[in-house]
């Protein structure tokens, strides 16, 4: 018993000495972040008091969850929250879409010249703010003068106010939102392809099979990992709906589906800084991130025994 | 009474206190109180003689303190536009302000950070949260109570009445008697505010000369004269190019704006603010009949396609496309339109400017807040010397106001060859009213009745800009219809003798009620505001006014009233 | 290897350029018309009449800007803080990516790790106390306070433990079989390998750091600290509160709001950070791998 006892902690000391440079890596990163991101962590005790500056955080008076009950009794909220929800999701998942098939098409192209210009230029949106896109985007979608309801009109349908329906709104919201960033999200699928091994088509191609069963076969495959991983973190930004662009675009007249929570914060926000009604919020948001990415990351770890990150 | 003698000989410098004068009711002093100003006033270099004060000796306006020797330091925050505001070399802590106020009275001042506007509230909660507090700075109403109630701003009802000049408590008494009296917590001069020009920014309704000589219109004497150009406008084709593409009023999405409160006001009805009612209760003016009223006009302008359809989803920049694009030929905006933005837009077409009429009788009353830019100066409890405050005051009022020298107005105010805007570093500004005060100053030079040099160098401008639109050169026409004869300026002179003023009744902090519930409220509004111009119907408005009650509007009005009370 | 296309093939790959082709254009748009307002006159933007082409062609907001020392400034110290920002961020993107890459088999409290990063994108502090601790830490008015507490950019390092994890296992094993230890695999072996996944991610914190303006802001105590988003944001967003001002002000901001100048601003601004992609862009060309993986 001894021996074996003295054998497990050579064992467990030679391991440990294996690990340690491992450690020492993290070091660094881990410091950094337990200061500045660890620490003002608990400032999120001002989520169940009432934050007074003056009065400072731990001198606050203490609310218990009243701050939360405030933010649900409030008669918009379901609302608010279903909105967030129906154009966060529709982005998530549209985005998606229209993001790997942009990865697919781009990787069909073989005329390198052609490929890196498109990469480029459907990568410039990405930096413009909503403020410079929102102006543009009312001019275009006008129903008396925009370019794209004459489109519509000479097709024989009726206009659409795009911006002003409510029954529009979160729709063209996602697709502007979509037309903003699927360049550029396009960027890390692009270099996820860099990692699949050439040899693979080589032999499909001598196999005989078509390009459409290598795209099905192997690239798609090739870009697994990073798909689920970015589907999983995408799971984070739920509560998410993008606040500047709905604030931008955002009227009266479609309060009733573009609200979303972060413009209704906002504008309780103009009331007063209201630090904790605003960090109950946010805490809310975290925790709802925080139970969709964990399950999709221990179901994945459960079921096919496979770590995303 | 040497006060009082003292008072006047100031208010004699020049004819911009000549006209606060007048409207403070101190009409004995009409006649000719004294010779024009010695326009080599205070020179850089500064010799210790500030203000442009009577008898040019070297002792500060009244009532300041002296000169500090040896000199004291305070430190403040600074708020700013992002514009260029130093020549090469200066900096927050050495421009021609802190200089000027070092050199004068012996008070360094030093700015502990600098940031835009838009930051500005959060950055000073930032910076008490941290427990740091500088000299004196800005802070927004609710800063002022926190701060009040954690007992760390010092009492000024004193050392304001031994040592703010004449110039200042005049300033604060145009302001509006309640300006001040909101700086106070429980009688005690808590801060001093930083007084508004809320009274002229109020609204006026703009139209378009040619369009108004082209249908031989009259002056709009009532709001239905208004529906009626509307719909000429809309409708007999303006611009003549034979479509029917032109508007009759221009509005936006921003509700709160004058492109919908002028119109509204019109109506007696009035938006965000609280109103006194025949009982002598404070009600909210969003729930009030005549709100009804002025939305049904809106939806049949809206519904005869008199205003943009798409009004709703357009922003300011949009409107402003429109105007620029011969689109829109009326709409209510502020005294300043002709020069910005109506002289970018359309440099051609001049615009004339008129008193918001009234739907009836009465004439209409415009909606003012309370008369702050924002902002009250406080001082933090522990800095040795609160009255030094005032000499900073006193230098910003007699750089900015009441200065005459053009020499002084380049260097201090706004230098028009280098493109620098000095003035916004003067580590404390408070604003006054002075349209009405230009247009009567400039007029009275026009007509010959006064010599150039008695002006400020800002009238000086205008009056050349006026005379060159009068000698033919049209490009001058914003400043003709700014402070000319038939100006906003005149207009700004009615409003303040006719006191066409409707200011809000509530100047307390928000109240507990007001800041869970309001946000929600002013939501609905807009939601019911914006339904029924787009056809909804009437019944709406009904709809919402319960619903409102329900949802705390009733709890809020009670708690409005109580504050009210406790006033009394 | 030759292959013959096939009819279809030819019809999508037809349909595939054509496709791609427009919606470039779709995207090239808004930056266009931001170019061809920022070469035409106030009067011309302001009423609209500007869509691809310049109107009443004329330089002057360029002229204004590149004499504008505040903008100037900002540009170098934006430049300042991606230089410094993106060195540390990818120093501690490969040594914190690495280790987590690891089988819990090979390291056991990866995962421990992994979730101690992931928290903190999920759950925030807040404002007001990461004010606190940069205060208290010393950081505030200084370039390493928009450096330091974004170091770790915990996104990419998920991203980046994938890439590694994308790499061969055997290479790592044969290299410690050979003797090297973790440091050395990691330099010789991963970071040669995994280019591509550092391009990338290197672009990010590129764009990240050139594109951040709310830290600027709200950490410095002067604007002429500010990097140029900060100070375009202080610009673009200006209110105009007329109401107080009076003839004169308002002209001064209706100049600075001026369409015209504010594009040509953040036209400038732009025109770095979309020069970088290109760079950085034979990167993510296919093969890089292989060159040393192929058997």
């Amino acid at each position: 018993m001894v021996f074996l006892s003295s054998l497990g902690g050579e064992r467990l000391r030679s391991r440990f000495r294996l690990e340690l440079p491992l450690h020492m890596m993290l070091l660094p990163g881990v410091i950094i972040v337990f200061i500045y991101h660890y620490l003002p962590m608990g400032g999120i005790i001002m989520a169940f008091e009432n934050y007074v500056p003056t009065k400072g955080m731990f001198g606050s008076p203490w609310v218990g969850w009243d701050n939360f009950t405030y933010f649900f009794s409030l008669p918009d909220t379901h609302q608010v929250i279903r909105n967030t929800v129906v154009i966060a999701v529709l982005k998530i998942v549209f985005g998606l879409i229209v993001t790997i098939g942009m990865t697919l098409l781009l990787n069909e192209i073989s005329k390198v010249w052609f490929k890196r210009s498109v990469q480029t230029l459907v990568y410039i949106p990405h930096f413009l703010s909503w403020i410079i896109l929102g102006g543009i985007l009312i001019d275009m979608l006008s129903p008396s003068e925009g370019i794209v309801n004459k489109v519509i009109t000479g097709l024989g349908f009726g206009e659409i106010f795009f911006l002003g329906d409510n029954g529009w709104f979160p729709f063209t919201l996602v697709v502007s939102d979509i037309w903003k960033e699927f360049g550029f999200s396009t960027i890390v699928y692009l270099a996820a392809l860099t990692s699949i091994n050439p040899a693979l088509y080589e032999s499909a191609a001598i196999d005989g099979a078509s390009h459409w069963r290598r795209m099905l076969h192997i690239t798609l495959p090739g870009m697994l990992p990073i798909i689920v991983l970015m589907v999983t973190l995408s799971l984070g930004s739920v509560l998410n709906a993008g606040f500047e662009q709905v604030y931008v675009l955002l009227s009266p007249q479609v309060y009733e589906s573009g609200d979303i929570i972060d413009t209704m914060v906002y504008r309780m926000g103009l009331q007063q800084m209201q630090y904790s009604a605003a960090t109950a919020i946010g805490l809310f948001k975290s925790i709802t991130s925080f139970l969709l990415i964990g399950t999709s990351y221990w179901l994945a770890y459960r079921f096919a025994n496979y770590r995303i990150f | 009474m040497p006060n009082k003698s003292r008072r006047i000989s100031i208010i004699g410098v020049s004819l911009v206190m000549l006209m606060s004068v007048i409207f403070t009711a101190c009409s004995n002093n009409k006649g000719e109180p004294s010779t024009a100003p010695s326009s080599s006033a205070p020179s850089s270099s500064a010799e210790p003689s500030p203000s442009s004060s009577d008898s040019g000796s070297a002792a500060p306006s009244a009532g300041l303190p002296s000169k500090f020797d040896p000199p004291i330091q305070l430190t403040t925050a600074m708020a700013n536009y992002s514009y260029t505001k130093f020549s090469d070399g200066e900096t927050t802590d050495n421009n021609v302000y802190t200089n000027y106020i070092k050199d004068t009275y012996g008070i360094e001042v030093k700015a502990i950070w600098d940031v835009p506007f838009e930051q500005y509230e959060q950055k000073v909660n930032l910076m008490i949260a941290s427990g740091e507090m500088p000299d004196f700075l800005a802070v927004s109403p609710s800063q002022f109570k926190q701060l009040y109630d954690a007992g760390s701003i010092a009492d000024l009802t004193d050392i304001y009445e031994k040592y703010a000049s004449d110039q200042t408590r005049e300033i604060m008494d145009l302001a509006g008697a309640e300006v001040l009296e909101s700086a106070k917590m429980k009688g005690r001069l808590m801060s001093i505010p930083w007084t508004g020009v809320a009274k002229e920014g109020v609204s006026i309704l703009w139209i378009r000369k040619d369009w108004f000589e082209k249908f031989n219109l009259s002056a709009p004497q009532s709001m239905a004269d208004v529906l009626k150009i509307a719909e000429t406008f809309a409708t007999q084709d303006p611009d003549g190019n034979g479509k029917p593409d032109t508007f009759g009023l221009g509005l936006y999405k921003e509700l709160s704006e004058n492109a919908m409160v002028g119109f509204l006001n019109g109506f007696h009805a009035y938006r965000d603010i609280w109103i006194k009612d025949a009982d002598g209760k404070l009600v909210s003016g969003d729930i009030q009949p005549e709100m009804k009223t002025a939305l049904a006009e809106l939806q049949a302008l809206y519904k005869n396609g008199w205003i943009d359809k798409e009004f709703g989803v357009k922003d300011i920049q949009k409107l402003e496309e429109s105007i620029a694009s011969g689109k829109v030929g009326m709409f209510f905006g502020n005294m300043g339109s002709a020069a910005a933005p109506l002289q970018q837009l359309t440099p051609e077409n001049e615009w004339l400017p008129f008193a918001v009429p009234s739907v009836d009788s009465e004439p209409a009353k415009l909606q003012i807040p309370l008369n702050i830019f924002n902002y009250y100066w406080v001082v933090n409890k522990n800095a040795k010397h609160p009255e030094a405050i005032f000499p900073i005051i006193q230098t910003w009022l007699d750089m900015f106001y009441y200065n005459t020298s053009d020499e002084l107005y380049t260097q201090y105010n706004y230098d028009s060859e280098q493109d620098i805007a000095h003035w916004m570093n003067a580590p404390i500004k408070i604003y006054k009213n002075k349209r009405a005060e230009n247009h009567l100053a400039e007029i009275e030079v026009l007509n010959g009745g006064k010599d150039k040099t008695s002006l400020t160098p800002e009238q000086r401008n205008n009056l050349a800009g006026m005379e060159k639109y009068l000698a033919g050169d049209k490009k001058y026409w914003n400043v003709y219809y700014q402070d000319g004869p038939e100006s906003s300026g005149k207009i700004a002179v009615e409003y303040l003798e006719k006191d066409m003023y409707q200011p809000t009744q509530f100047t307390g902090t928000p109240t507990p009620a007001m800041l869970q519930k309001k946000a929600n409220l002013d939501k609905i509004r807009d939601q019911m505001i914006l339904k029924v111009i787009l056809g909804g119907s009437l019944d709406e408005f009904d709809k919402f006014v319960e619903q409102w009650k329900k949802l705390g509007g009733d709890e809020i009005t009670a708690e409005v009233n109580e504050w009210f009370a406790s006033t009394k | 290897m030759v292959e013959r296309a096939t009819w279809s093939r030819k019809l999508f790959l037809n349909f595939n350029y054509a496709l791609l082709a427009f919606i470039s254009f779709l995207c090239l748009f808004p930056i266009v018309q931001m170019i061809a307002i920022s070469f035409s006159s106030g009067t011309a933007v302001a009423s609209g009449r500007v869509t691809i082409f310049p109107v009443e062609f004329t330089t002057d907001a360029y002229r204004y800007v590149l004499r504008n020392k505040a903008f100037m400034d900002a540009v170098w110290v934006s430049v300042e803080r991606v230089l410094l920002g993106c060195s540390l961020q990818m120093l501690l993107l490969v040594l914190i990516a690495y280790p987590l890459s690891k089988e819990v088999s090979a390291f056991r409290h990866r995962t421990l790790y992994v979730w101690f990063f992931m928290i903190t994108i999920l759950f925030s502090g807040g404002l007001v106390p990461t004010y606190l601790v940069i205060k208290n830490t010393g950081l505030l008015d200084s370039i390493w306070a928009l450096v330091i507490p974004g170091a770790v950019p915990v996104f990419s390092v998920v991203l980046m433990l994938n890439f590694f994890r994308s790499l061969p296992k055997e290479m790592g094993e044969a290299a410690f079989i050979d003797g090297a230890g973790h440091w050395t695999t990691l330099i010789k072996i991963y970071i040669p390998l995994s280019k591509p996944g550092i391009a990338t991610l290197l672009l990010f914190s590129v764009v990240g750091h050139w594109n951040s303006w709310f830290d600027g802001i709200i950490y410095m105590n002067s604007p002429s600290n500010y990097p140029l988003q900060s100070y375009l944001q202080s610009i673009v967003l200006m209110k105009q509160d007329s109401s107080a001002l009076s003839v004169l002000d308002q002209s001064i901001l209706a100049n600075l709001s001026d369409r015209t100048l504010k594009s040509a601003q953040i036209g400038l601004g732009a025109f770095p950070i979309l020069l970088v992609y290109p760079f950085l862009q034979k990167y993510f060309m296919k093969g890089i791998v292989l060159g040393s993986v192929k058997e």
